[in-house]
């Protein structure tokens, strides 16, 4: 009775050691992963804050209103281009026969013709 | 040896196991007492000290339940020496209101060899050559069959070119991380943002104004600008500059309700990341630092403080028929009407006769007390180390009075006219300038200068100089401009130059309800055939002024005025048609020629 006991026992002993060794083992290795992964954070933020100058540097206003005007062929916005909603002719109504009046025609919106882009790019989506 | 007494009679038993034979009975119940108290301590023994060690177990076994069940979200504390601290790279980013960056701090590496541990010089040098352009060959060789153990090779290294020197894979050279201050914009704000030195201190601008700040604060420093209207005012001033064949130019644009300053320009400016090339005249900030006699701009703190000190209305008028003679001065209009003019008129057709009169109605002591309050007599509260002090009479006497009501006499900085314009436009009240981003909304604290009525009445006035007098280039389609054009003969020797002149236009937009003041200074322009020779302010700074508003309208998300309410605007929220009935005429014809007082 006492040595099943104790047999016991030490079978549990046994098993708890294996267990306690494979546990360690597990944490130590996760430490080390997270040593690294921290290591690797630091470089990418570092790599972000060069990145962010850069970004800064190729957004600055006059270089993109040089590039909007030679490759997309677009000029500063002028007011006549403006118009507000409640100035809006109204729409025709289905089966009115005769149209609402349109606006004045001082308002002449001058003539814009978009390059032939690819729909992506004109939606603004797609890859930057 | 109590094992053997329970056998009693065996052979080879110890004397001293041996009692006397009638006392073995006795003997055996006495030992077996003994034996059993030893047995009995033993046991207790080992059970306590088994019980300890259950007790340890369990309590083992009920930490390692509660860590593993209970404990999800806490996680495990870390010595601090295992994370990498990146975000004190050192220096503090300067960003402008919107989050761009002006300046940062980056990491970059020096390289340096150790002569005795390299192979062949040449070798490296002409690998080092083409991977480093600024690397010579000869020079690299030198050192690098040198004797110490140390040489700089070169410094600022950007990541790549480090990479691509560690990729030749030649011992003996090393990195030294250092770091570099790099400005993204380059020119754009060169003066309002500043510059360090090599060793990172702030010599300039706002890096040396909040020096201490940026070396040990927290976050970002945001300014006032806006990048975008900065780009614009640049492009426009450098223009100007160019067209117009000037020594220089300065522009301003200020948030009229809290203080901010949008914009601010200085020609000629320098790159901060070649500092090298930096001369003074580059470094110079003339929107803070020069000192100018604005000359007709004044005209409109003039008309202003007459208007407020209730000294005259606006039905009232001066003679301007005659040059005014004080000793060996004159005065005298620049194309004059040469004919009584209304006060709305004295503005509009910028005669110095009429302002200088009505300046000396006003009085010294009250002139000087409008000036004051309109922050013209004090340097200008803003955060930049570069802050000139007004120039102003030392004895203020009636010939002062009359040259400053026409604005000359005091030279101020462009800041000063801009802010106290500023204040003339948003209901009266004086708010100091500023450069760092001010809270949205919330309208910054001020002290009232001159009453809501009176500017009312400027904003009239200032949107008839543009549309009736000499601002009328700065008319900008679907955006009311008010303002005033100003053209100041600068000092040589005794008296004025002829040949120089400050052009300047200061405006305020959308007039009827002004958000931000706009100011343009061109120093000594020359005409050109567009102007018609002519470098007044309304020939060469008005039209920049017309280019900007329409440009930065949109950006700063103003609603334009669409052309078929201009008019209602002009009637209903600026109430023109009061100055008709002070004799102003409003279609541009000469005017009645009404009774001198």
């Amino acid at each position: 009775m006492i040595r099943h006991t104790t047999f016991l026992f030490v079978v549990l002993a046994i098993a708890l050691s294996v267990a306690l060794f494979a546990i360690k083992h597990q944490v130590r290795e996760l430490e080390a992963r997270l040593v690294r992964i921290d290591r690797q954070i630091g470089e990418s933020q570092q790599a972000i804050h060069v990145l962010k100058a850069e970004w800064s540097h190729l957004n600055e206003p006059l270089r993109l209103k040089d590039l909007a005007r030679r490759h997309l062929g677009m000029e500063p916005v002028s007011v006549a281009q403006m118009q507000r909603l409640d100035r809006l002719a109204p729409r025709v109504a289905e089966g009115s026969a005769t149209p609402a009046p349109t606006q004045q025609s001082e308002t002449r919106l001058p003539r814009i013709s978009l390059p032939a882009l690819p729909a992506a790019m004109v939606l603004g989506e797609g890859a930057r | 040896m109590i094992g053997r007494l329970a056998q009693p009679g065996r052979p080879g038993s110890t004397a001293a196991t041996q009692g006397p034979a009638g006392a073995s009975g006795a003997g055996r119940i006495q030992l077996e007492g003994i034996r059993k108290q030893a047995l009995e301590t033993g046991r207790t023994r080992l059970l306590v000290t088994g019980a300890v060690f259950a007790v340890a177990f369990a309590v083992v076994a009920g930490r390692l339940v509660e860590m593993a069940l209970f404990n999800e979200d806490r996680e495990p504390r870390l010595p601090r020496a295992a994370r990498s601290d990146p975000a004190a790279v050192g220096r503090l980013d300067v960003v402008d209101r919107n989050g761009v960056l002006m300046a940062t701090s980056l990491p970059t590496a020096a390289l340096y060899a150790n002569p005795r541990q390299v192979i062949d010089a040449d070798d490296y040098a002409a690998k080092l050559a083409r991977v480093l352009p600024g690397l010579e060959h000869a020079e690299a060789a030198a050192k690098l069959k040198g004797r110490g153990s140390f040489v700089w090779l070169a410094r600022n290294l950007t990541p790549w070119q480090q990479y691509e020197v560690n990729r030749l894979g030649l011992p003996g050279l090393a990195f030294h991380r250092a770091e570099r201050r790099i400005y993204p914009l380059a020119r754009i704000a060169s003066h309002a943002v500043g510059l360090t030195d090599v060793d990172g201190r702030g010599i300039a601008g706002v890096e040396r104004f909040f020096d201490e700040t940026l070396r040990s604060g927290e976050g970002p420093i945001e300014l006032s600008l806006d990048v975008r209207v900065q780009a614009v005012v640049h492009g426009e001033l450098t223009r100007a500059v160019a067209e117009y064949g000037a020594i220089g130019a300065a522009g301003l644009v200020l948030d009229v309700d809290s203080g901010e300053v949008l914009s601010m320009v200085s020609l000629p400016d320098y790159d901060p990341n070649a500092p090298e090339a930096l001369n003074s005249e580059a470094g110079f900030n003339r929107v803070t630092k020069g000192v100018y006699e604005m000359g007709s701009t004044f005209k409109l703190f003039t008309t202003a403080m007459a208007l407020d000190s209730g000294t005259v209305g606006l039905q009232d008028g001066y003679d301007a028929t005659h040059p005014i003679r004080i000793s060996r001065f004159t005065i005298n209009d620049f194309h004059g009407k040469k004919r009584w003019l209304s006060v709305p008129e004295i503005l509009v057709y910028s005669s110095n006769i009429g302002a200088a009169k009505m300046g000396l109605d006003v009085g010294t002591r009250q002139q000087r007390g409008y000036l004051g309050r309109l922050g013209l007599l004090e340097p200008a509260a803003i955060e930049l180390p570069e802050v000139a002090t007004p120039l102003a009479p030392q004895r203020w006497r009636e010939i002062n009075t009359l040259t400053i009501a026409y604005g000359h006499g005091l030279a101020v900085t462009p800041l000063q006219l801009g802010s106290a314009v500023g204040t003339l436009v948003n209901g009266g009240i004086h708010r100091p300038p500023t450069l760092l981003k001010q809270q949205s909304g919330a309208s910054a604290e001020g002290r009232r200068v001159i009453s809501e009525k009176t500017s009312r009445e400027m904003r009239g006035l200032m949107r008839l100089v543009v549309r009736y007098g000499t601002g009328r280039r700065a008319e900008a389609p679907g955006y009311l401009v008010g303002g005033k054009t100003g053209t100041a003969d600068k000092q040589g020797g005794r008296g004025y130059r002829r040949d120089a002149a400050i052009s300047s236009f200061v405006g305020a937009f959308p007039i009827e309800a002004p958000r931000y003041v706009v100011l343009v200074m061109i120093d000594e322009p020359k005409g050109t055939k567009e102007t018609g020779n002519q470098a007044t302010g309304g020939a060469v700074a008005a039209p920049v002024i017309a280019r900007i508003v329409r440009q930065i309208g949109p950006i700063l998300d103003i609603q334009p005025t669409l052309p078929e309410e201009m008019a209602d605007a002009e009637k209903t929220r600026l109430d023109l048609p009061q100055f008709a009935s002070a004799g102003m005429s409003l279609n541009g014809s000469r005017g009645q020629r009404r009774v001198a007082q």
